[in-house]
């Protein structure tokens, strides 16, 4: 296999340590800050770690992911911008904490579950790891096209808030048709770019994401910024006392916070989806089985705690097709994949068997980096608190500059700032609508799996509509969907009528 | 305070002449600044691998940084569009994958292989058909015998890609039913679509399906190499040449990836690029690695590669011509037929 | 806000109709189903119902609304908030010209990291009212932070 013999022991040097804490405080730093993504630094880190040892290099690699994906939920609860798209669901919540002078606190608590929620995957890899593969790849086009509705419809129908919920379907179609923009992957033909060449890659994910929530909010911050003032608590709580406030949510929410891990790790199994969906789903079911529904939105522990442990048990679950099959779980750990196959690991189905102290090493490094980001998170709480001292007339401007740079970064094309900038005033648009941005980022996000699964379901299932309605799996699915469209509605008729019975 | 107003002056001002002086530099000596290697790829894939691979050898040699940037869809075509819209000075080099052959034809893009200077063609990754182990076809001639009947499902990267292309080739020669082509996004999915039984087989690249196919995850029919290979668990992959003679003379078949600058770029600064690509594909490590990863290492340079790439161009258009996956004849393009 | 409702609704009423016109004309191989056109013309037909629900239920609410008395409308906004929304819809304007100046005119006309400096110093002196000091500051660490990192971290050109 590789030059290099790579197991557990190789995470014991003192330089791979160090390298494992650099890359995690990378990670979160770039992951904090609006406008760069944790995409945007693994697929930029993988150049600059060629030169290290197989090992440094692939902790570096993993630590920037974790730290990345935990990291982007910082500014999402301090700003109201989530730095990574996996985070959009922690902002409904985590910002109106902030608001409500709790920013710190919830930091403490996110970066508890989301460490949390990496253990959590990290033990179900341990346990489970070829059955859930196995489960995984039961799931055909068919499945993941109802997995990708049922992303964009469960988001609409959670983040309208007191908006109607309609348009939260609208932006989550919307998104899905923009996702359609482009050169159709399945026979070569160029779609709604209406000649225009530039088009013809389609609109990217992330200039689109950056636009819609860090540009949109940079522009309403400076618009009122009363809107970002942080009421002051009379009585600071202490560092110590918010980690134990943190702890204490575990005893309080232990539903929230198991089902937000599980679901977590199985939808980063599923190849192709991911952490960004993982804590969508999560968010949505917590949302439902909570005896607290009407705090949603408004500042919930609970919420934040659901999505920040999804998407964090979700890079653990990438891991499981990774190491098992050789199939990445979702974009970043394609990449990463590529950065092992480059030091000459080549993860497949007989690797996992052949190559345990690999395996050990993968793990012991998830473990390593979970600690190490949550003892670096608490730290940094109060250091990221006191950047929101800052006026955001100074702030937002920067966010500004970051956003044109992040956007760019990913393919180096002025036509991604540019559409950047386009999706912010959409953004802007919207919020005066009151039509949610979720939806349609993850519309997105979802929008070409839906898109091609549907093709090929029909090509594959040689062109019957009943391909999609006969296999048990895809029922399942049609079950939940239909589950959560249909709870809400039939609430609202339920408590109407308890309203009429108590009038009478 | 003035000390600080200062201080933010000097600051400014240093930005300012740096600025400047990048403008100013731009001299005689190839390289003057970092170069910037483009994969019209997502990160992972062939192409992406082996351009990384080749990329630390060629920095040393040009004493300069190379960045190596991701810039996936519409086939290779935004990627072809973006260096060719740069500075001709070769600071941006672009990783070539076979599908410049294709986009011309398949109305992508614009651009064909005469567009570029190829610095060299590293490898060729000849293409295999898989089907799933409980699947009843064991054998390519099993596979035959219920092409010749039945139009299956065949799952592929792309419309029109190289692994389409093996398949209608093959259906072409040996008078078999076209299957029904499911195209699932990369060489890779196409294998992963055969192991969950989406598709009755898949076509897709020799190193894409390796893995699978020595974890018993997937059974190997034939490739379309030079030589059968033995797997570990001692099973033979034939070569179609070798069940079906009249296949030979079109081995080896399938996707190559190369590196390639806009004609154009001074003849001294190519010169360079072809030595530094020459030098670093040449590297033990580097023929270790195509080995090791199943890609057949081809070793073209400069010229050599591309009358290479020239030759597979119009094979593959008059191919996918011929078989019908596009309307455009390969002649209004400019596109001779070779015999 | 009735008739901003009013105008983007019927927008959209108008451009999927037309995006679905647009996808039934897309060429399709074998069947419309696996045609590049089969699913953006499924949304597209999807969005049009939601939009129509979308302007009849904002012409019915308003209809109910007008119902209400005048008196209690008008009651409701006072002078200040007035105000307020003016000095608001201002601060978005400028913020929302300096950024398209900067993103469409600066960026390519005077380079990516003089642009940068000019814009955060005018934005952070216009949005914080500090003088020019901190505004100097931050805009031109700011700046070099960025300069440096695209030269001698990334080694990628920078935008244009």
């Amino acid at each position: 296999m590789g030059n290099e013999i790579v197991n557990l022991l190789s995470l014991f040097s003192p330089v791979t340590f160090l390298y494992l804490c650099m890359g995690t405080f990378l990670g979160i730093v770039v992951g904090a800050l609006p406008g760069l993504t944790a995409t945007m630094a693994v697929s930029i880190l993988i150049s600059l770690t060629y030169g290290l040892s197989a090992a440094n290099a692939i902790v570096v690699l993993i630590a920037v992911y974790l730290g990345g994906i935990y990291g982007g939920s910082r500014s999402a609860i301090l700003l109201n911008v989530p730095g990574t798209p996996s985070s959009a669901a922690t902002a409904i919540d985590g910002f109106p904490l902030t608001l409500k002078g709790e920013g710190g606190r919830a930091g403490v608590v996110v970066t508890t579950f989301s460490a949390l929620g990496g253990l959590f995957g990290l033990v179900i890899l341990a346990v489970a790891t070829p059955l859930i593969a196995r489960f995984a790849l039961k799931f055909g086009y068919w499945e993941y096209f109802w997995l990708a509705m049922m992303g964009v419809l469960i988001s609409a129908s959670i983040t309208t808030g007191d908006a109607p919920n309609y348009k939260g379907i609208i932006a989550g179609f919307i998104g899905m048709l923009i996702s359609c923009i482009g050169i159709d992957p399945i026979h070569g033909y160029p779609r709604m770019i209406f000649g225009y060449s530039q088009m013809m890659g389609g609109i990217n994910l992330v200039p689109a994401m950056i636009g819609l929530f860090g540009m949109a909010e940079a522009f309403d911050a400076i618009k009122n910024p009363k809107s970002h003032e942080v009421m002051e608590l009379k009585k600071k709580e202490s560092l110590p006392a918010m980690i134990g406030a943190s702890f204490k949510m575990l005893v309080k929410y232990p539903r929230a916070a198991i089902q937000a891990g599980l679901i977590g790790t199985f939808i980063g199994a599923l190849p192709g989806v991911g952490p960004d969906i993982a804590s969508w789903v999560a968010y949505g079911t917590a949302k439902r089985g909570s005896k607290h529904p009407e705090e949603y939105g408004k500042g919930s522990y609970e919420g934040i705690i659901a999505s920040e442990t999804a998407n964090n048990a979700a890079t653990s679950g990438v891991f499981i097709p990774l190491l098992t099959l050789g199939i990445p779980g979702c974009a970043v750990s394609a990449i990463i994949l590529g950065g092992m196959q480059m030091h000459g690991f080549r993860p497949g189905p007989t690797f996992f068997f052949e190559n345990p102290s690999f395996v050990y090493f993968i793990a012991g490094t998830l473990l390593l980096v979970n600690i190490v980001m949550w003892l670096q998170g608490v730290v940094l709480t109060s250091v990221i608190a006191k950047i929101l001292k800052a006026p955001m007339g100074i702030i937002m401007p920067l966010v500004v500059v970051l956003c044109v740079v992040g956007s760019y970064t990913i393919s180096l094309r002025k036509f991604d700032v540019v559409v950047m900038l386009i999706f912010g005033l959409f953004g802007m648009v919207m919020r005066k609508l009151k039509i949610p941005g979720a939806p349609m980022a993850l519309g997105i996000i979802l929008g070409s799996m839906a898109d091609l699964s549907f093709r090929r379901g029909m090509i594959a299932g040689r062109f019957s509509i009943g391909s999609f309605f006969a296999r048990p799996l895809s029922l399942v699915l049609i079950g939940i969907l239909a589950f959560a469209l249909l709870l809400p509605v039939v609430n609202k008729i339920r408590d109407r009528n308890r309203a009429r019975n108590q009038n009478r | 305070m003035k000390k600080r107003v200062l201080l933010a002056l000097i600051i400014l001002a240093c930005v300012t002449l740096g600025v400047f002086a990048q403008g100013a530099a731009e001299a005689k000596a190839f390289p003057v600044r970092p170069l910037v290697m483009i994969v019209p790829f997502n990160p992972g894939g062939a192409t992406d691998l082996l351009a990384r691979k080749a990329q630390p050898k060629m920095e040393e040699i040009l004493g300069k940084p190379i960045a190596v940037q991701n810039m996936a869809g519409g086939a290779t075509a935004i990627g072809n569009q973006y260096v060719m819209d740069q500075a001709h000075d070769g600071h941006t080099l672009l990783a070539q994958p076979t599908d410049i052959t294709s986009i011309a034809i398949m109305g992508q893009s614009k651009l064909t292989s005469d567009d570029w200077a190829f610095l060299g063609i590293a490898a060729a990754v000849p293409s295999v058909f898989v089907v799933h182990p409980d699947s009843k076809i064991k054998t390519i001639q099993d596979l035959v015998a219920v092409m010749k009947t039945t139009k299956l499902t065949a799952a592929v990267a792309a419309s029109g890609c190289a692994w389409t292309r093996a398949i209608g080739l093959f259906a072409d020669q040996l008078k078999l039913t076209l299957p029904q082509f499911v195209p699932s996004g990369g060489g890779y999915t196409a294998a992963v679509s055969a192991m969950k039984k989406e598709v009755d087989f898949a076509a897709c690249g020799f190193a894409e399906a390796i893995e699978l196919i020595k974890g018993g995850e997937l059974r190997a029919l034939a490739y379309w190499g030079v030589e059968p290979v033995t797997l570990p668990n001692g099973t033979v992959v034939p070569t179609f040449g070798s069940v079906y003679p009249a296949l030979k003379t079109f081995e080896p078949f399938g996707g190559w990836v190369g590196m390639a600058v806009p004609k154009g770029v001074p003849a001294d600064v190519l010169a360079k690029l072809i030595n530094a690509y020459d030098v670093a594909i040449h590297q033990p490590d580097f023929i270790e690695f195509c080995k090791q990863s199943s890609f057949m290492f081809m070793g073209k340079i400069g010229a050599d590669a591309d009358a290479f790439a020239k030759l597979s161009t119009s094979v593959n258009a008059y191919l996918m011509y011929d078989l019908g996956f596009t309307p455009t004849d390969p002649a209004t393009l400019g596109i001779q037929r070779v015999k | 806000m009735f008739a901003f409702e009013i105008v983007v609704s019927v927008l959209c009423l108008s451009g999927f109709a037309f995006l679905f016109y647009d996808a039934l004309r897309m060429p399709f191989p074998q069947q419309f189903w696996d045609g590049p056109g089969s699913f953006p013309a499924i949304l597209a037909s999807l969005l049009f119902v939601l939009s129509l629900y979308w302007l009849i239920t904002t012409i019915v609410g308003q209809m109910r609304k007008s119902k209400v008395p005048e008196a209690e409308k008008s009651a409701s906004v006072d002078t200040s908030t007035k105000a307020l929304k003016r000095e608001e819809i201002k601060r978005l304007a400028i913020i929302i010209a300096l950024t398209i100046l900067y993103i469409m005119v600066l960026m390519p006309l005077i380079t990516f990291p003089i642009a940068t400096l000019v814009y955060l110093f005018i934005t952070i002196m216009l949005f914080t009212r500090k003088g020019w000091v901190i505004p100097l500051v931050v805009s031109a660490s700011a700046t070099l932070f960025v300069y440096l990192v695209f030269n001698y971290v990334l080694y990628l050109p920078m935008p244009r």
